[in-house]
């Protein structure tokens, strides 16, 4: 075409690093890299959610695909990759952002911020929701976004996880890097804290009529051992 | 799954509280069936449980909506090239690892005798910069050094033509291709084959998974020969990808268009690479030994796709 022989910059070494790689299915087809790629979505969502930040989300997903292709020799062939990459997303965000790892002990602790389960009336959950639908009243909805954000990041990443990203249990305590039962009581813990915020919502815009619930009360998280030691008692 | 064993159930209302905690659990389908059955048939008892059953799950339903989104296609076209950034930085070291996988070759040669102890701390730095796989490494770098995109200027085409009319580099590329059965598995044997080719013949230990097949004498241009040394090398999908090295006389034998290329400098080696029918050769000259390193050129895709099959 128009490219002169003398053209600058061709015998730069650099220059190899940043031309594409031509579109030959031998270059273009690493198969570990596009389907790494087709978890891009849910990496952003999430990393939006952790960031607040669109720059900082992007530069988190950045970090983690990368690391990853470093990485992908380690990775085990056939088992399951995004929950691999959502493992080094959130690392890479507590290394960044969280030095001192999640918070756990302020919020872990036997009594720390209980909620009660039995909180309102079967019809006050009901003028909550959209009956037409699997979702909240929308403007109930409208909240998600901000009660979403004000959750502890442990919290919130472990319901982001289990209720977007559809992972079991097990794979989300590899995410977090904790016990199942961790994750059991964040989740519950998790939605418990989004309810009370949205039904105090809802309270103050006169959708639903009762009393604010308030941050003390009497319970324990979604813990198996307590359940069990319950039952046991109770039996 | 939690909770396999069950004690009977109990129907007051602290029962109710005790499965108002595993609601969220039996949602995520992650109760064992025992507690499911448990779960479920409280639920046909109890109102204010389905309607918290109901109401988890219009939260959930609104949580997804909140979260999920697209991402923009100017994030998503950053990330692709710092992507393949990354895998031309890849590529390129790769390409590296080739060179000195064949430099390796070299100074191994120059050893006292054959075998690895020749060089160790060339071995080593050698070894380091092949992961796992010497044979993936240099497909990698056949796929980045075989296929500079053409648009980059007049110069490439101009190597490339360079390529692909040097008889040797076809020759040597075209054995390995479709090689000829090795005239003997036999190190020693092969030692011998220095009488006709006219320098010495060693065989080097590539990598600990790659075998040795066999050497033969190749009849190249003018009369002369040159010593094809066959190996194997293991792949982590049980796959096999060969590797071919030639030793030749440089002062006999000479790959022409390999004068033209660039030299990559490997500590004290300068390594040119070649290409014919989209295989690459590595070429070095070690002292008075010629050397040249034909691999595979294994798709590195079609590798991952089958260790994902056979995992």
């Amino acid at each position: 075409m128009g490219v002169t022989p003398q053209e600058k910059g061709v015998s730069d070494p650099k220059m190899s690093l940043f031309s594409t790689p031509p579109a030959t299915a031998k270059q273009t087809s690493d198969a570990f890299t596009e389907e790494a790629v087709g978890h891009l979505d849910a990496l952003y969502a999430v990393a939006c959610k952790l960031t607040r930040n669109p720059a900082e989300a992007e530069d988190l997903v950045q970090d983690t695909l990368l690391k990853a292709m470093r990485a992908r020799e380690q990775f085990h062939a056939g088992t399951n990759l995004k929950a691999w990459l959502f493992r080094i997303l959130t690392n890479t965000f507590i290394n960044k952002y969280r030095r001192g790892g999640l918070e756990r002990s302020v919020l872990e602790g036997p009594d720390a911020d209980p909620l009660v389960d039995g909180w309102v009336s079967a019809s006050t959950m009901r003028q909550l929701r959209d009956p037409e639908q699997a979702a909240l009243m929308p403007i109930v909805e409208g909240e998600v976004q901000r009660a979403l954000d004000a959750l502890p990041t442990e919290f919130k990443l472990a319901v982001i996880l289990c209720d977007v990203e559809e992972f079991s249990y097990e794979e989300i305590a590899q995410i977090m890097g904790c016990p199942i039962g961790t994750v059991m009581s964040r989740l519950h813990r998790g939605r418990k804290l989004l309810q009370r915020s949205l039904y105090n919502h809802a309270l103050a815009l006169g959708i639903v009529k009762g009393e604010p619930v308030s941050e003390r009360a009497n319970e324990q998280p979604a813990d198996l051992a307590a359940y069990r030691a319950k039952r046991r008692a109770s039996a | 799954m939690i909770g396999a064993v069950m004690p009977p159930v109990n129907r007051d209302a602290s029962s109710c509280r005790s499965i108002a905690r595993l609601l969220g659990a039996h949602a995520d389908g992650q109760l064992d069936a025992a507690k499911t059955l448990e779960v479920d048939d409280h639920l046909g008892k109890c109102e204010d449980c389905r309607e918290r059953v109901a109401l988890d799950r219009a939260i959930r339903g609104s949580v997804k909506k909140a979260v999920s989104t697209t991402t923009p296609d100017d994030v998503r076209a950053r990330m692709l090239v710092a992507m393949a950034g990354e895998r031309a930085r890849e590529s390129k070291q790769r390409a590296e690892a080739v060179a000195t996988a064949a430099m390796a070759v070299a100074e191994l040669r120059s050893g006292v005798e054959d075998g690895p102890a020749g060089r160790p701390v060339m071995l080593r730095h050698w070894r380091t910069m092949l992961p796992l796989s010497a044979a993936a490494a240099i497909a990698f770098a056949w796929g980045f050094a075989g296929k500079q995109p053409m648009a980059v200027g007049d110069t490439s085409a101009r190597l490339g033509a360079g390529f692909s009319n040097d008889e040797l580099v076809n020759q040597f590329v075209d054995v390995h291709r479709r090689p000829i059965r090795p005239e003997t598995p036999d190190p020693k044997e092969v030692r011998a084959f220095e009488r006709e080719v006219g320098v010495p013949v060693h065989v080097p230990q590539l990598e600990k998974n790659a075998r040795f097949v066999g050497g033969r004498l190749l009849p190249v241009q003018g009369g002369e020969r040159a010593a094809m040394l066959q190996y194997e090398v293991a792949q982590a999908n049980g796959g096999v990808q060969r590797v071919s090295v030639f030793i030749y006389d440089p002062r006999r034998v000479h790959i022409r268009s390999a004068d033209q290329l660039p030299p990559r400098a490997v500590g004290t080696a300068q390594v040119r690479v070649a290409q014919a029918h989209g295989y690459s050769l590595a070429v070095a000259q070690h002292g008075a030994v010629g050397y040249a390193v034909a691999s595979d050129l294994e798709d590195s895709s079609a590798q991952y796709a089958v260790a994902a099959d056979r995992e």
